[in-house]
């Protein structure tokens, strides 16, 4: 089996909700940044720092818009084995994860606001310890995953019970 | 099956005693916020003063009204906590007991019995007076265990009612079908015998407990809180101790920045010893009270655990909800050996410190043999992977260097303010070597194991943990890296595992990323 990457309009979307986030969140962080550097000390050096730290704020973001999206598209992986499913994920700080079917406890598909636009949702795995994410998946496949999971864990529940049953029986 | 059962009688004034300390905040802050209000108010005053037939002062006005207020939500709250004592009942029928509460608002609650996690039977000094006992009963249930860290009962009986109910929900928690049948039969409910006690704590254990247990920033913490309390008392009174105290303080400090680093870095640990045996004082005798007559039972399919002088906890665990073990040992238990070891079970404790203690110090090599009497099912010998020399660096070398950077730092700022140097210095010193004995010792500590039954997780410097977590109980598996760490072929994993609280992980940190897929091989299976 082979990993799958997430639905290639992710990489719009999330252009789409940082612009977003740029507009509505940071150029106003760095507009007050600059505008406290300047009240704060009156030689310049305030306003210099200030400057400094609206920079930083402003070409993070602007990275995260044009530099991070093809990235996390190709390092953004998933994987429904029979028995398990795993999800790679991260630029820099990779995180590879692995949750065994027969711990799932539930699944959900969740669309938000920005994601109805590019018909994108996002699968949410509910074990007892944590909620793990496979995000950015085309809505049809999303659906598709959550019920063929939802099969698998009701397969893997009944295999149990029997085992159970058995074992209850032997004794 | 056992008829609807009230709780004792004193279950009003203990409800009472929870309530209490709130009404008594409440009304004396209400009435400190009106008193120029009320005192101002000359034709209530002089109707106090005509009520209580002769001359009172206006503070003593104050007060009347005050306790008069007191007494009055007080008799109110008294009213309401009988009422609900009046209504409570607790009753089994078929497969399920049943907390019935509440008159008008009425709450049935309804506990499968073989859903039932934790028995807790604890008493404490009142309880033992009056000869009763509190019976909490958990089962686990996100919405009061995890959202509320409430029990889904948590009632007062007589000691015998309440061994009598343990006793029988046990009975009924582990009978098949057939017996359960047998069971309901019998008119009588069971009552439990005493276990077989098969660890037992004596006052060496409490002592040993005391010199290796001790916090001394607990010392710490608890001194700056009593000063704290004596400044809210006593006004003034801190003022002038600081008045008295500061110029003797002043010269000392004088004095000992004189002295040489070595001089000083030696003062450092005689002070910290200082304190240490202080703290390991308080330890024993705190350890002594709590821990008294410390014992461990295994009953079928239950671990039972009583201990305490003052106030006595008696637990009952259940073995299919123990989900892991944890094994603890800080610097002192590290060096003679010894540990200790806290089950994490679902459902187990309304009280956020409360854990479900299993071991509170033994040798570390008796702990397999131990386990094989009370919970066999975690018994495992640790079989240490080969870890790479580069863990030391991120371990140890890496967070070393940048604690003595800031160090550094802090002197560099130190001597730009004029500061004598000498104690700051002497300070750094110490710091950054009880970093890289940490550091060290982490390296050295971290550990995965994994077998059908049990993954081992063993962590920490300082304060060493080893989890034995049930391979069943395991939820997920992770592995993290960074840039840095991908060149070296190290991650740091995660376990995720299912326990009282959500999102329950133990981390071992910065090992060999080639175990993953094995480990996760044996997860799945």
């Amino acid at each position: 089996m082979e990993f799958q990457r997430v639905d290639k309009k992710a990489k719009t979307k999330w252009r789409f909700s940082r612009i977003m986030a740029l507009i509505f969140v940071v150029l106003p962080l760095a507009a007050l940044a600059v505008f406290f550097g300047a009240s704060i000390a009156e030689d310049g050096a305030g306003t210099v720092v200030g400057w400094i730290v609206a920079g930083v704020l402003v070409v993070q973001q602007v990275l995260q818009i044009f530099l991070y999206p093809p990235i996390e598209y190709i390092q953004w992986q998933y994987l429904i084995a029979p028995d398990r499913i795993e999800i790679k994920k991260g630029i820099f700080y990779k995180t590879h994860t692995v949750i065994p079917i027969s711990r799932i406890q539930h699944v959900a598909v969740t669309q938000g606001v920005l994601q109805r636009p590019f018909r994108l949702s996002t699968v949410q795995i509910h074990t007892a310890g944590d909620v793990m994410e496979i995000q950015e998946l085309n809505t049809a496949v999303a659906e598709e995953i959550c019920s063929r999971l939802q099969k698998r864990v009701n397969v893997k529940a009944g295999q149990a019970l029997d085992a159970a049953a058995a074992d209850g029986r032997e004794e | 099956m056992f008829e609807k059962r009230r709780c004792h009688f004193t279950h009003i004034f203990e409800l009472f005693a929870r309530y209490i300390y709130v009404i008594v905040v409440t009304v004396i802050t209400v009435c400190l916020n009106l008193a120029d209000a009320i005192l101002r108010d000359e034709e209530f005053v002089s109707r106090v003063k005509r009520f209580l037939g002769g001359e009172v002062s206006a503070e003593g006005v104050m007060i009347l009204v005050a306790a008069g207020i007191l007494l009055a939500v007080s008799a109110l709250m008294l009213l309401y906590c009988a009422f609900r004592w009046r209504y409570t009942f607790v009753s089994a029928e078929e497969n399920t007991l049943i907390y019935e509460t509440g008159k008008f608002l009425k709450k049935r609650v309804a506990i499968p019995f073989e859903k039932i996690n934790t028995i807790d039977m604890g008493r404490n000094l009142f309880e033992r007076l009056v000869g009763t006992c509190r019976l909490k009963i958990d089962t686990g249930a996100y919405s009061t265990s995890q959202e509320k860290n409430q029990s889904e009962m948590n009632l007062v009986f007589t000691l015998a009612e309440a061994d009598e109910i343990r006793g029988y929900i046990l009975r009924r928690a582990e009978a098949d079908a057939d017996a359960e049948a047998a069971l309901g039969s019998e008119k009588n409910p069971i009552v439990s015998k005493e276990p077989d006690w098969v660890i037992r704590a004596g006052a060496g254990d409490f002592i040993l407990y005391g010199l290796t247990s001790s916090s001394v920033w607990k010392l710490f913490w608890m001194i700056v809180l009593g000063v704290m309390c004596v400044a809210e008392l006593a006004e003034g009174l801190l003022a002038q101790t600081a008045e008295a105290v500061l110029p003797f303080a002043e010269d000392a400090i004088e004095t000992v920045t004189q002295h040489n680093l070595f001089t000083l870095v030696l003062l450092l640990a005689a002070v910290y010893l200082g304190t240490a045996i202080v703290s390991d004082v308080y330890t024993m005798v705190w350890a002594s009270i709590r821990f008294y007559g410390f014992r461990v039972a295994r009953e079928g399919r239950s671990v039972i655990v009583r201990y305490g002088l003052i106030t006595e906890k008696n637990y009952t665990l259940q073995v299919r909800n123990i989900h892991a073990l944890i094994v603890r040992q800080n610097l002192f238990q590290q060096m003679l050996g010894r540990c200790s070891v806290e089950a994490v079970c679902m459902g187990f404790g309304d009280e956020k410190d409360e854990t479900a203690l299993l071991l509170p110090i033994i040798k570390q090599s008796k702990l397999n043999a131990l386990l094989g009497v009370i919970l066999p099912e975690y018994v495992t010998e640790m079989n240490i992977r080969p870890r790479k020399r580069a863990g030391l660096l991120f371990h140890a070398v890496l967070p070393v260097v940048i604690w003595a950077a800031v160090c550094a730092g802090i002197c560099a700022v130190c001597a730009w303010l004029e500061i004598p140097k000498a104690l700051p210095v002497a300070l750094s010193v110490v710091a950054v070597a009880v970093r890289l004995l940490s550091g060290v010792l982490a390296y050295r500590n971290t550990a995965l194991d994994w077998n059908e039954r049990v993954v081992s997780v063993q962590c920490g410097g300082l304060i060493k943990r080893v989890y034995r977590i049930r391979t069943d109980a395991v939820q997920e598996v992770q592995v993290n890296t960074d840039l840095i760490k991908r060149l070296f072929g190290i991650g740091t994993y995660y376990v995720h595992y299912h326990g009282p609280t959500f999102n329950n992980t133990s981390i071992a940190p910065h090992l060999s990323d080639a175990f993953f897929a094995e480990l996760a091989d044996t997860v799945e299976d």
